[in-house]
């Protein structure tokens, strides 16, 4: 069957037609506003501006060509530049120009660059009318336009064999925020309205994991809070600000974390789709979420939720009836709530699917931990996030996908490649929760500095392959797996998950030091940090602290994030970057 | 066979002005100006005058629609 079932985007029953003509009718109202309303001679102005700083450069990289050696041209053309800071302009969001990266790796980035624009439009097409309303009605929904840049700011610096993995990956992750984005928006009751569509709809936590709906061919799950909240922090690192602060002005302390402060947030200033025939909700994977879920809960009166509680004693298999009785309980309620069956044989083939990805992803790490890495990088994280907690098997487009990128980097690591040619010189870690609003940071490192982040933290969780025939057995593993869910296994698994994790992973991916993120709202992780100290000075073990709040850049900037580790790096290190145009740029006002 | 041919030129001919277009929207980031200049300023000034409905009134009580019992008592 295709994935995702075409019906589900041709659903019309239950859609006013006469409400979508009207609503056809705002957007081209809006569409003649944003003519009208533009203040065109001030963008004029700006363009101009814009044009002659563009001049300025132009000039100033003419000067530089007419410098360089016929060898150093050469180098440039085929090979690409090598100072990136300067595509970077103060106090604007996009970028200068995009990166030279020599004849043949732009020719694979302009042909991604035109195969994502093709498949969002693509996509959005399915249903344009409510895609289009969705547009107009949520401010989130502007920040998806922005993806490109995102995408760029993620692969910058990247070449050759690298450059198509990282493609690969982050096309396959923004195929399904499209698709789900329409899903969304055509389903919801301010929108699209389609009530058919939205009987089908089972809502999720952000960070409850959606294998389970594997079990429910027919139904589609959705992290509820995923694109208007959650992956909208990796893309706008500006996007979550009216959120905390509507939240906060209800009288939320401001030192709660801003992931459930910006979804209480969303809700608060109506920002949420509604739809579903339910929602699942989950204790991940704090406190914070469980006020956040308990939120949602109550202020949707009308979905019925059922809260997916697991123990947090991982060690203990004798809290595995309570964990699979909740599991059944939760198949139950979907059942009851949509009419729908579980459905055995579409759950282990789905399974099945989701252990050979796990082994595709065991061979990433047995390459990384070489000396000659080849799969790093903040789309590898961001993707293998996706995999393990959102996708779980469920897309069978996505064996594609770890097919083409496995293929890459055998070939990438036979011939020894370096994803930043010339530039790689440090491994390292990272360890507990990384900015949000700072996604691409480990891609700065390895351009600024030559640091490698070989593997997160939050990657490093169940690789045990899931049972696909004894159904009772089967049900166990799926408890397994959702103890571990992303975050959960580290931050609520106690000190030996954490902790001495920590200096198990040191040694298996042999590294110069950890990239220790201290996300300052982080009630579990501040309560180990003087273990991590003093344990690393007794182990030798160098320990870079980087603090950052998560989805709120005004607490630490991007620019003081950078700032750690300039710092780190020359006093800790001694060492010199390996692109000096990068150790101090403007960025704050940059999505 | 000439006709063919000339519709070939021309075809290559539109396919590489329209490749060069693009090319220059990629290479100058033109579509992330657009959107930086034009649409997210318009958007901004209009999701901040959009009326919205107000959460917080929406009486705060827990929901009576199940029984958790009912599932968490399953054997």
């Amino acid at each position: 069957m295709k994935y995702i079932d075409p019906k589900n985007f041709r659903l019309k029953d239950n859609i006013d037609w006469k409400a979508q003509a009207a609503n056809l009718k705002e957007i081209a109202g809006i569409v003649g506003d944003i003519v009208k309303e533009t203040d065109w001679s001030e963008v004029a102005k700006s363009a101009k501006k814009d044009a002659k700083g563009i001049q300025k450069r132009l000039s100033h990289e003419l000067d530089l060509l007419k410098k360089m050696s016929p060898d150093e041209v050469k180098d440039l053309v085929l090979n690409g530049e090598k100072q990136l800071g300067k595509l970077y302009a103060n106090g604007k969001m996009a970028t200068v120009r995009r990166e030279w990266r020599g004849v043949k790796d732009t020719g694979v980035d302009f042909y991604e660059w035109g195969k994502m624009w093709a498949m969002l439009l693509a996509t959005f097409s399915k249903d344009l009318v409510p895609a289009l309303m969705g547009t107009v009605h949520y401010r989130w929904m502007v920040s998806y336009f922005c993806c490109h840049s995102f995408m760029d700011k993620n692969t910058m610096g990247l070449r050759g064999r690298a450059l198509k993995m990282h493609h690969e990956l982050i096309y396959a992750i923004f195929r399904y925020v499209a698709e789900n984005l329409v899903l969304l928006m055509k389903s919801d009751e301010k929108v699209g309205n389609s009530k058919e569509l939205s009987k089908k709809i089972v809502l999720f936590d952000e960070m409850t994991m959606s294998q389970i709906m594997a079990g429910f061919p027919d139904l589609i799950g959705i992290p509820y809070q995923l694109m208007p909240v959650f992956l909208l922090s990796e893309i706008d690192q500006l996007a979550c600000m009216p959120y905390i602060d509507a939240v906060e002005s209800y009288g939320l302390p401001s030192d709660t974390c801003p992931v459930p402060s910006s979804e209480c947030g969303a809700a608060v200033i109506d920002a949420l789709p509604h739809m579903g025939a339910c929602f699942i909700s989950s204790s991940m994977p704090c406190d914070g979420s469980v006020m956040a879920s308990s939120y949602t809960g109550r202020r949707f009166k009308d979905l019925p939720t059922y809260h997916l509680a697991f123990p947090v004693r991982y060690e203990d298999e004798s809290i595995m009836d309570a964990a699979v009785k909740d599991i059944k309980g939760c198949i139950k309620f979907i059942e009851d709530n949509t009419g729908a069956k579980w459905n055995w044989d579409a759950y282990f083939a789905a399974m099945k699917r989701f252990n050979t990805e796990t082994k595709y992803e065991l061979e990433k790490w047995e390459i990384n931990q070489t000396d000659h890495p080849q799969l790093i990088g903040p789309c590898y994280e961001l993707f293998r996030k996706w995999n393990y907690e959102m996708d779980g098997g469920l897309d069978p487009r996505i064996i594609k996908t770890f097919y083409n990128v496995d293929k890459l980097m055998k070939k990438a690591y036979e011939c020894k490649d370096e994803p930043w040619r010339g530039k790689m010189k440090y491994r390292a870690i990272v360890w507990s929760i990384p900015a949000h609003y700072y996604a691409n940071f480990s891609n700065w490192m390895a351009n600024c500095w030559g640091v490698d982040i070989l593997v997160e933290m939050e990657s490093l969780n169940f690789t045990k392959p899931l049972e696909t025939e004894n159904k009772e057995e089967a049900l166990k593993d799926l408890a397994r797996l959702y103890e571990r869910m992303v975050m959960r296994r580290h931050t609520n698994g106690g000190y030996d998950h954490v902790v001495t994790e920590l200096w198990r992973q040191c040694e298996a991916w042999n590294v110069d030091f950890v990239l220790m993120y201290q996300h300052v709202s982080c009630k579990n992780m501040a309560t180990v940090q003087g273990l991590f100290e003093d344990q690393a000075r007794e182990r030798g073990i160098k320990l870079l602290w980087c603090s950052h709040d998560l989805m709120d850049p005004r607490t630490v900037s991007r620019k003081d994030m950078r700032a750690s580790v300039n710092e780190f790096m020359r006093t800790v290190m001694k060492a010199e970057p390996v692109d000096p145009s990068l150790v101090d740029f403007e960025d704050d006002t940059s999505w | 066979m000439k006709g063919f041919l000339r519709f070939l030129k021309k075809l290559f001919g539109i396919c590489a002005v329209i490749y060069g277009i693009l090319f220059v929207v990629f290479y100058w980031d033109l579509d992330g100006k657009f959107m930086y200049y034009i649409w997210e300023p318009f958007m901004v000034k209009r999701f901040d005058n959009m009326k919205r409905e107000d959460n917080t009134k929406i009486p705060y009580m827990k929901k009576d629609i199940l029984e958790p019992r009912e599932y968490t008592e399953i054997y």
